[in-house]
């Protein structure tokens, strides 16, 4: 399993091995790409985060604790925090960029990209659209809440409901 | 905020869309509560994931060498 050969790549990083640091490139720069590419949508930012995120793996493998989730839920925390990071640096400049265009299909679907994408579709619209200016956006509630027109109870509810769905359909980190 | 109204909060902080008062109420809150603790570790593994329904996007080629080169250890000098 994918998840198997990443664990032991971080061990082998955890032990200074560099060349493990391009095979688990290889294996996940798309993945981390796609991710960054759809917060940021700009190829040159998305490709500036994933320098980030890889550079942190080397330097931070030792921090990754397997009891606590995938190395790919891991890389995708990493990519978030950072993606979002840079997305609120570029408002506060006021600079957009030209969107890139996202999602492409280059790359094969493992089968946990097709059940979180299966549990996300199965969401109702409304609940969806909330979670996903959270998780994309990096909205806080209360900006969720005026860009939908909605009241913010409204809005803490969808999430949360949308937020307890998703554990019961994903169930506990495999 | 009660351990009941703090373990509704966790999906929320989880995701990160708290804000204001609840925000800084529910951080404050959280050292005292470690079933909140063990929720919003769960619930964050889950935010973790959501990553994945993202298509995958191959970078440029010449990033895989920017990445090594950046990352490459110094050789041993010599004294």
């Amino acid at each position: 399993m994918a998840s198997d050969q990443a664990a032991s790549l971080i061990r082998r990083l955890t032990r200074g091995d560099h060349a493990a640091l391009g095979e688990f490139y290889d294996l996940h720069a798309g993945l981390v790409n796609g991710l960054a590419l759809r917060i940021l949508r700009d190829r040159a930012d998305a490709e500036d985060t994933v320098q980030e995120v890889f550079v942190q793996v080397w330097q931070q493998a030792a921090r990754f604790d397997p009891s606590r989730g995938t190395p790919q839920a891991w890389l995708c925390t990493m990519t978030r925090t950072r993606a979002l990071d840079r997305l609120r640096r570029r408002a506060s400049r006021r600079e957009e960029p030209e969107l890139a265009q996202v999602g492409s299909t280059e790359a094969p679907r493992k089968e946990d990209s097709l059940a979180v994408r299966a549990a996300l579709d199965a969401l109702p619209a409304d609940q969806r659209q909330a979670l996903e200016l959270a998780y994309y956006e990096g909205l806080t509630q209360s900006e969720i809440a005026e860009r939908l027109a909605q009241p913010l109870g409204t809005v803490k509810t969808r999430i949360r409901t949308a937020m307890i769905r998703l554990r019961g359909v994903l169930g506990p980190a495999p | 905020m009660n351990d009941e109204r703090l373990l509704e909060v966790v999906p929320l902080a989880a995701i990160g869309v708290l804000d204001g008062e609840e925000r800084s109420a529910f951080e404050s809150q959280l050292a005292a509560s470690p079933a909140a603790q063990g929720e919003l570790e769960a619930y964050r593994e889950l935010v973790g994931r959501l990553g994945l329904a993202t298509s995958p996007s191959q970078p440029a080629a010449a990033l895989r060498e920017r990445v090594l080169r950046e990352t490459r250890p110094e050789p041993p000098r010599r004294a």
